[in-house]
């Protein structure tokens, strides 16, 4: 799984975000009095503008202290009947039937099925729900507002923030009752879709004798039955216990034994390992360049510089360091999962992966470069080869007990917490080489990480789908600001296209700052029609000056707006349910502030706008 | 113009408290530009008295709901300001103390009776009691018991109207603002409403209401604004303004035509002429007609409150 910022601790987050949002707050406030005042100022001069706004300011102080929590229930509650009555179940229908269909669609001979089951429900109930809350949010205020039915509110004692906030509530509400039953709905069709089982009979078991210390032993192996495009090999060691090898991400409980079953058919269990929600313990990531220098890794030429590669065969090394590990945490052992990357610069046998090496060393002092301060006193572990494959994640439990050899290069065996950690701060370094020459490795720090715990599936499961809540909320409340000063549809386009923006935040930004090439809007239009490439610059002349002109003010625009959108694209962790991590509780802490932070700026909006409009006008 | 009976009977409730106030109240609607349309209500100045029923009467267009939704806040004069209860129009508060019957009821149409009440109720803060009790309460003084439990939208014109009446009620107001209040009524509703409205004013509340329909207007309305064009034609007591001052009426019984013919005779010779006896005053249709003829022969403003 891509991982490309770290998870900061939370209070770190505030540190760095709350300056941000209360910019953006301040920001929000100014540009708003500063818009009110304008307006005001055509109309009444400044001076009677200015009253106006320091009255609209106090009335908004004195509407907030007189708020009632059983209006602003009153309104949620009515725009949840108004949603049932308009039949926003028929969603959850369409919701149903899509996933009956999706069976046909969805390729069970996958390599990876569980990610695909995940990913296909959650992105389906992620666009389906946010369009819900689109339509919903955009349009229920301005019909109000047209069959003058406000007219019966507004002339109650009821604040506009009253009805801003209830709205909101309400349409939330709406969303969360159909996300609990597309939830629930969704877990049991992932379930099922994955459950499968094999057989294997024992006359199709070959017999192997062992030769394990000198002593022969007998085991027996076997394939199973084809079932979900897979065979697990099944082996029964000399002790009689039965191992089912790990194929597509998963492995199979025995569910029988030759003795028990009628017709001494072996028949494997439920899938285990498909629906996980792993804890990684991650460490910071440093290379050792070929020469055995620190550097910075190999840039193999993608324009993705996510991953950055070791050269094999070469003194170049990757090294984590992982602070803090101790043996309370990993009282067996330290159990290391990595997924790395291969680059090949020949062919060599594809059907066989690279070489690795792991090796545990302890942290020897070094400067912030990575430069050795004073002699290397470092013991290392042996080297633990492993094979490395694309896609594949690799699993090792490294013992306490390892083999390890002192500065001097004495050999003895040794614990892990004892000689490999620094006992103070509990760090450990785990070094990856590559061993075929001229090929590569590709990692990122979140490639490797110690396997510490595992969290129940399914409040993984609900956690993703709390992340859709997020953005739910978060598109309601924009479709509602939006809606009490637009029409329907406008509002509607409106939150559509902020959605949208909201979900390519990034590119908009990169687009608007200048990052990508091919320039702005205009510019953009004015290659698209002349069919001139990206890279090739527009002949210089005035046409082209007044064209990029215009641009600079028009993405400046867009930067400024692509400020204010929501980012939809922070909020998405279908990546960690469907990739089986468990989503961190501080992601969620941060991205349920997140949440928090827009409804409020969106009330404070929608509040103004509303209390300002002539709603019989 | 002189003192009359009717006038001195009006008295006491000119020192009552003011309810509505308007000053210089003037509203244009603008276009998308900004540019004046229409000119819907031109300098009004009225004042509204506790305890009494004031109608504002005018042709369509004429600004009457203009001014309602002045009153209410519903829309922002151009000009000028409203007070209700000496606050300000835009001051939320002062709805706590007022009842809005809007021109078509206007209600949520996927709720039944009982929640539409309920509802406004919540809109008051009221407890869940007192809402009960006020519903049930409302709910049979419009004679909506049959059909609480059914859904606005398969309500009759007149039901409508009177839940929209008893939404009107839920918080017991102390001035009720009545935008059409018989429009779509049949007779015996309509009779049903004027009959309210005046019970109403027995329990001493205030009572605006805008009509076209002259004959409501008279039968229930204490004084009344007649509006034109966004001008104040004429304000005042309905019985001072549609007596007829040179009018002189002769009540008498058992008359015989010699009498009658004498009579004639001794009016003649005063240099007077004989209308007729049947029609001792004037409607208010008459009054209405004759204002819109002159209005439009001389446009402006004619009249300030008759003395």
């Amino acid at each position: 799984m891509v991982l490309e910022k770290p998870i900061l601790p939370l209070l770190e987050w505030l540190r760095l975000n709350l300056p941000t949002f209360a910019i953006g707050l301040i920001g929000v406030v100014v540009l708003g009095l500063l818009i009110g005042f304008l307006a005001g100022a055509l109309r009444h001069g400044p001076m009677g503008s200015l009253r106006i706004v320091l009255q609209t300011m106090s009335a908004a102080l004195v509407d907030f202290r007189h708020s009632s929590p059983r209006r602003i229930f009153a309104i949620a509650r009515l725009a949840f009947q108004e949603s049932l009555r308009r039949r926003v179940l028929v969603v959850f229908g369409v919701f149903v039937l899509a996933l009956l269909f999706a069976g046909w669609f969805l390729d069970p001979s996958s390599k990876h099925p569980a990610r695909l089951y995940l990913s296909f429900v959650l992105t389906s109930t992620n666009y389906l729900v946010l369009l819900l809350a689109v339509f919903l949010s955009a349009f229920s205020l301005p019909n109000d507002i047209k069959n003058r039915t406000i007219y019966t509110i507004v002339t109650k004692p009821v604040r506009p923030w009253e009805i801003v906030v209830g709205r909101m509530l309400g349409f939330s509400a709406v969303g969360t009752t159909l996300l609990i039953l597309m939830c629930i709905f969704s877990y049991f069709f992932v379930k099922r879709g994955l459950q499968h089982s094999h057989q294997i009979a024992p006359q199709e078991m070959v017999n192997q004798t062992l030769d394990i210390d000198g002593d022969s032993m007998e085991q027996q192996t076997g394939e199973s039955s084809l079932t979900m495009a897979h065979r697990h090999e099944v082996t029964v060691g000399p002790d009689g216990r039965v191992s089912v090898s790990n194929e597509h991400d998963h492995t199979h409980a025995i569910a029988e034994t030759p003795e028990s079953s009628r017709d001494g058919e072996y028949l494997l269990g439920k899938p285990k390992g498909f629906l996980e929600a792993r804890v990684p313990v991650r460490g910071s990531l440093r290379f050792i360049d070929s020469s055995g220098a620190p550097g910075s890794g190999t840039n193999v030429g993608y324009e993705n510089k996510y991953r950055k590669y070791i050269e094999g065969g070469s003194l170049a090394a990757a090294i984590w360091t992982f602070e803090d590990v101790r043996p309370e945490d990993f009282p067996e052992g330290l159990p290391i999962e990595m997924t790395l990357r291969v680059f090949r610069t020949f062919q060599g046998d594809i059907e066989q992966g690279l070489t690795g090496t792991i090796q545990l060393v302890k942290p020897a002092l070094r400067d912030e470069n990575g430069i050795l301060i004073g002699p290397d006193t470092s013991w290392r572990s042996e080297e633990i080869s492993f094979p490395a494959q694309d896609y594949t994640t690799f699993r090792r439990f490294i013992p306490r007990k390892i083999e390890a050899r002192d500065p001097q290069g004495n050999e003895k065996i040794v614990d892990i917490f004892e000689e490999l950690t620094d006992p103070e701060t509990g760090s450990i370094e785990i070094w990856i080489r590559c061993l075929d020459s001229g090929q590569y490795l590709g990692m990122a720090p979140a490639d490797l990480y110690l396997r510490a715990s595992d969290r129940p599936f399914w409040l993984n499961f609900i956690k993703g789908y709390t992340s859709i809540w997020f953005q739910l909320v978060v598109v309601t409340c924009f479709g509602v600001m939006f809606s009490t000063i637009l029409s329907g549809p406008v509002a509607m386009m409106s939150t559509l296209a902020a959605v949208v923006m909201g979900f390519f935040k990034n590119f908009v930004f990169d687009v608007a700052s200048g990052e990508l090439p091919g320039g702005g809007p205009l510019e953009s239009l004015v290659r698209l029609i002349q069919q001139v490439g990206q890279m090739t610059d527009l002949a210089p002349g005035l046409g082209t000056t007044i064209i990029t002109r215009i641009d600079d003010v028009l993405m400046l625009v867009i930067q400024t707006v692509s400020y204010a959108m929501p980012d939809c694209s922070i909020f998405n962790t279908s990546g960690f349910v469907a990739y089986g991590f468990n989503i961190p509780g501080e992601l969620m802490v941060q991205h349920f502030l997140i949440t928090l932070a827009y409804a409020i700026v969106a009330s404070i909006v929608g509040y103004f706008c509303l209390r300002t409009r002539e709603i019989a006008a | 113009m002189e003192a009359t009976v009717a006038d001195a009977a009006a008295k006491p409730q000119q020192n009552a408290e003011i309810v509505i106030e308007t000053r210089n109240l003037t509203k244009d609607y603008r276009d998308f530009w900004g540019r004046q349309k229409v000119r819907a209500l031109k300098a009004l100045d009225l004042d509204v008295r506790e305890g009494e029923i004031f109608g504002l009467l005018g042709p369509n267009g004429s600004g009457k709901t203009t001014t309602i939704k002045l009153i209410l806040g519903l829309l922002f004069p151009t000009s000028g300001e409203a007070l209700v209860f000496g606050k300000k129009a835009s001051d939320v508060s002062k709805n706590e103390r007022i009842g809005y019957l809007p021109e078509e009821s206007y209600l949520y149409k996927f709720l039944n009776a009982e929640e539409t009440l309920d509802f406004y109720g919540r809109l008051f803060d009221m407890t869940p009691a007192e809402r009960k009790r006020r519903v049930e309460e409302l709910i049979n003084m419009v004679g909506l018991d049959w059909a609480k439990r059914r859904q606005l939208k398969e309500y009759s014109k007149g039901m409508t109207r009177r839940i929209g009446l008893a939404q009107a009620l839920i918080n017991d107001p102390e001035l009720i603002v009545l935008d059409e209040p018989t429009t779509g009524l049949d007779p015996i509703g309509t009779r049903e409403m004027k009959d309210l409205i005046l019970k109403l004013k027995a329990e001493g509340k205030t009572v605006v209401m805008c009509s076209h329909l002259l004959a409501d207007v008279q039968d229930v309305c204490d004084r009344i604004a007649i509006l034109y064009q966004g001008d104040l034609k004429e304000l005042g007591r309905v019985d001072s303004l549609l007596k007829v001052r040179d009018v002189t009426q002769i009540r008498a019984q058992g008359l015989s035509d010699a009498a009658k013919q004498e009579i004639e005779e001794v009016i003649k010779r005063h240099d007077a002429k004989v209308l007729g006896i049947e029609n001792p005053t004037t409607t208010l249709e008459e009054l209405f007609l004759n204002i819109v003829r002159e209005s439009e022969a001389r446009p402006g403003r004619r009249a300030t409150e008759s003395k």
